[in-house]
């Protein structure tokens, strides 16, 4: 197939664009050791979503980006200090008084129509602080498998945007070189969020001839790496499927992720682990190792994209291992670790 | 019983010691002295029985151990990997056959890996012409050899490498 449309030159305004459906629903968890505490607050936030198409989308804590927790449990402080630290996680301090001078604070002794009024208050100002996250997915599902499937089907593409970007794609070396004539080096997160926030009416994709191609690209000097270029596009793009490309409904990774040249999030990680070691369907991982469906398809089809991912369609498919997990550390320590180590790398 | 002890270890000089020094809080312990061998031509101390380090979490502190990357230092490898919930092995891809000291690394510390899980860091590509293309040697050999292990470029002089190391061993040890 050369292109989706079966055409040499691709507008990615003929894509039916879904973007319209996305809300602000934001991840949020529950971090308290106190049960009764704890399913009293997720109640609120079940209550706060009814009727308000999905305010809240309630996760572990690796995804959160709101996180309740409270000072006077274990390790209270420390998570808060690691917090403020970063700007990824918003925390909202649980407690008999906000001692700490914590931004968001509900009180223990509250009622629940107090309770969702901070849990609105939180929603409000984190939906402002991020005016262009939701039009940064401007990229709908379709445009985006329509871009992914252009890009890998054809050997040498020229993707333009407005006569002002131009870059070159090249499947047989696995490089991209980029035109860009504002910046002279352009990094692999940079350029794949350039691509998923421009509108996608003025993205103009074309196949190229072998000769064609390395006569416009001889004079640039730096490349990126298509692989790792499509790690890093398709993991933040946000709202996706599974591609209408991928046949099977069981899978397997082929080898594991270059997670050292991509920003991904634990939950990426932990389903690489899975579908290293399980044939599993989206609906197994998730429920086996709780991290969200996004996560799960994110990593299925940036595996796919980039020939990683063998299905039960595939020859050396393998034999079905039952999953049975008894893992050798319980998810606590590990985000005890992990949320230790971040601390480190980002100070 | 697995300890709360991550275990690095590989060739010499693929950044065991420099791996340890990036996590820890404390100020690490080394056991160094100047080597009088062929591996003075490569660096100026080689460790010859361990490095250790402690990274603090709630609740207590994960023990990082660095191995010896000399084979006649071998003797302390297993006595530091005893009861390990990780093993980081470290393969620096400029010495003549990496995939035979990864070979090695593998056989010598099989028992724990079993008991534990592995993680596998590729070193010193930047002295490559095509580093993917010596990552995708590493990726086929893993293939067939059927190992399931993460396997990653990384520099260990940058935090976020290591980190994503012991990210991709916890990772594993969840889904065990």
């Amino acid at each position: 197939m050369r292109n989706p449309m079966g055409q040499n030159q691709y507008n990615l305004s003929n894509t039916e664009d879904r973007s319209g459906q996305s809300n602000c629903a934001i991840k949020i968890c529950v971090r308290l050791l106190d049960n009764v505490q704890r399913k009293r607050l997720e109640q609120n936030i079940h209550m706060h979503n009814k009727g308000k198409n999905d305010t809240w989308d309630l996760v572990a804590a690796a995804e959160a980006e709101v996180i309740i927790f409270s000072i006077d449990e274990p390790g209270g402080e420390i998570f808060l200090k690691s917090c403020l630290k970063q700007t990824k996680i918003t925390p909202v301090l649980f407690s008999t008084e906000n001692r700490t001078d914590c931004p968001w604070f509900i009180d223990k002794s509250t009622d629940s129509v107090e309770c969702m009024d901070v849990l609105s208050n939180v929603h409000k100002a984190l939906v402002k602080s991020k005016p262009n996250e939701s039009s940064a997915t401007n990229l709908s599902p379709s445009a985006f498998e329509n871009l992914t499937a252009f890009i890998t089907d054809n050997e040498y593409v020229h993707l333009s945007y407005k006569n002002f970007l131009s870059i070159y794609f090249d499947k047989i070396d696995n490089k991209i070189y980029v035109e860009n004539p504002a910046t002279k080096k352009i990094s692999y997160s940079k350029l794949a969020r350039a691509i998923h926030t421009v509108k996608p009416e003025f993205l103009t994709l074309t196949a190229l001839s072998k000769v064609e191609f390395k006569g416009i690209t001889k004079n640039i000097l730096d490349y990126l790496l298509l692989k790792k270029f499509l790690w890093e596009f398709t993991i933040m793009c946000p709202e996706q499927k599974l591609l209408n490309s991928i046949t099977g409904t069981r899978f397997k990774l082929k080898s594991w992720p270059p997670f050292s040249s991509f920003s991904h999030s634990y939950s990426h990680v932990l389903t690489a682990a899975f579908l290293k070691k399980y044939i599993a369907n989206v609906a197994t991982v998730t429920t086996s190792i709780d991290v969200s469906e996004q996560s799960v398809i994110n990593v299925i089809n940036a595996a796919h994209i980039t020939n990683g991912l063998i299905d039960e369609t595939c020859e050396n498919f393998g034999k079905q291992y039952t999953v049975n997990l008894q893992p050798k550390t319980s998810k606590s320590m590990v985000k005890n670790i992990l949320g230790k180590i971040l601390t480190k790398v980002s100070s | 019983m697995s300890e709360l002890k991550i275990v690095f270890t590989g060739t010499v000089g693929s950044g065991k010691t420099e791996a340890v020094y990036t996590l820890s809080d404390i100020p690490i312990i080394k056991t160094d002295v100047t080597p009088t061998d062929a591996v003075q031509n490569l660096k100026e101390s080689t460790t010859i029985a361990m490095d250790y380090g402690e990274l603090t979490i709630e609740n207590g502190v994960v023990a990082l151990y660095g191995t010896p990357g000399q084979r006649r230092f071998s003797y302390m490898w297993d006595i530091l990997a005893k009861n390990a919930m990780a093993i980081v092995i470290l393969v620096d891809n400029s010495r003549n056959n990496p995939i035979e000291d990864l070979c090695g690394y593998i056989a010598n510390f099989e028992k724990h890996i079993e008991n534990s899980t592995a993680v596998f860091g590729i070193t010193h590509l930047d002295l490559s012409n095509d580093s993917e293309k010596e990552m995708e040697k590493y990726y086929n050999f893993f293939e067939k050899q059927n190992y399931n292990f993460p396997i990653l470029k990384v520099d260990v002089r940058k935090r976020s490498d290591v980190y994503v190391l012991v990210e991709s061993a916890l990772a594993m040890l969840e889904v065990a």
